[in-house]
């Protein structure tokens, strides 16, 4: 079987992290009330506990939480974190309003993972060591003998910000019955490469709802064209 | 440069309502176990939500067309106009998916009337 043309994500996750957050337990109902006006219908809390309040959206398998030290928007199983890109920035300004955060952010960060089908984890070993994005010198080799499976992870600096990336094979199980229109989508077998970054800054400093729309786009942008340079590499064996 | 946390927090990825096991081949252990929000039977959702989800998203694409019209779009902005109508179009599908499970629903519902109403008059020829 050839590598999937198409990727899927795995999920598409922005979350935030902030000091003095703590009024979120005086202010974690009224927040989401406020949430859920926001974000219409589709969007429900969930009893929320010390440590975090939960708003789900199971048609389109997006989980928002926040809580006295952070905030994210996570979603499952899409071509593209569009959705995630809309939703979190204005989850992020009632959130950073209501509990007084918005100056008061340590780290915000954006995680793609980015997936693959393949036939099987043996395809996907071949095609990361094939790949030769990275190999082991011969004195791994001689130490720990040829390796059977490889992960590979880097972390990278630069004006945008961290971005720490990693490749590996995956295998998924599904416990359950798979709703119908994600059967062609998710891929038992797989190879993911999964993107983090993170925004420049010294902590704590302020985010606002527009720099975080940007700032997840310009991580898609540049997760798109990476994916690109690494399925071609996964691939460059086909006919 | 920054001395934040380098990862996200781990309770952000422990969703674990849904039994979805994913091991990295690496180790053959469950390194990612429990991994994903609730998706079983995702295109089985009420009326009222994708309304509500189409017009959100509706909002979106307008904002971007208006702004597109107006002053013109940057290169990551007409992308995420492009990604915003693959995804319109896919709850569209879903709907138009729905509508035609709701006409099926309906012939079933009438084609079992009939079974009844024969078995009806069976019995009562009997």
């Amino acid at each position: 079987m050839a590598l999937a043309e198409q990727f899927v994500l795995n999920v598409a996750v922005v979350e935030v992290q902030y000091r003095k957050g703590v009024v979120y337990l005086d202010r974690c109902g009224s927040v989401m009330l406020r949430l859920e006006e926001a974000l219409g219908p589709a969007f429900e809390g969930d009893v929320p506990q010390m440590q975090y309040a939960e708003l789900t959206n199971a048609a389109e398998r997006i989980a928002l939480r926040y809580g006295p030290k952070s905030f994210s928007v996570a979603q499952h199983w899409v071509r593209s974190p569009v959705r995630v890109e809309a939703v979190a920035p204005i989850a992020w300004d009632h959130i950073s309003e209501s509990l007084g955060v918005a100056r008061e952010v340590t780290r915000c960060g954006v995680r793609f993972a980015v997936m693959w089908g393949v036939e099987s984890v043996d395809e996907a070993e071949r095609r990361i060591a094939a790949a030769r994005l990275f190999s082991e010198a011969p004195e791994w080799v001689e130490t720990f003998g040829a390796p059977k499976t490889r992960t590979w992870t880097t972390t990278s600096e630069s004006r945008e910000g961290q971005l720490t990336a990693s490749l590996t094979g995956m295998h998924t199980e599904i416990k359950g019955v798979l709703a119908a229109d994600l059967v062609a989508v998710v891929p038992p077998h797989s190879v993911v490469l999964q993107l983090d970054y993170t925004t420049p800054g010294e902590p704590p400093f302020s985010l606002h709802k527009g720099q975080m729309k940007d700032f997840i786009r310009s991580s898609w942008e540049r997760a798109k064209r990476a994916a690109t340079v690494v399925r071609a590499r996964l691939a460059a064996g086909d006919v | 440069m920054t001395t934040a946390p380098d990862t996200i927090d781990a309770a952000t990825l422990a969703l674990p309502r849904v039994p979805v096991v994913q091991e990295r081949v690496m180790s053959g252990r469950d390194l990612e176990a429990s991994e994903g929000a609730s998706f079983m039977g995702s295109r089985d959702v009420k009326p009222a939500v994708r309304e509500a989800i189409l017009a959100a998203l509706y909002e979106e694409r307008t904002g971007l067309t208006r702004k597109r019209r107006l002053e013109g779009l940057s290169p990551d902005e007409a992308a995420r106009l492009t990604e915003t109508e693959a995804y319109i179009d896919d709850w569209e599908l879903g709907e138009e998916d729905s509508a035609a499970s709701d006409v099926w629903a309906r012939i079933n519902a009438i084609a079992t009337r009939v079974v009844g109403i024969s078995a009806s008059i069976e019995r009562q020829r009997r």
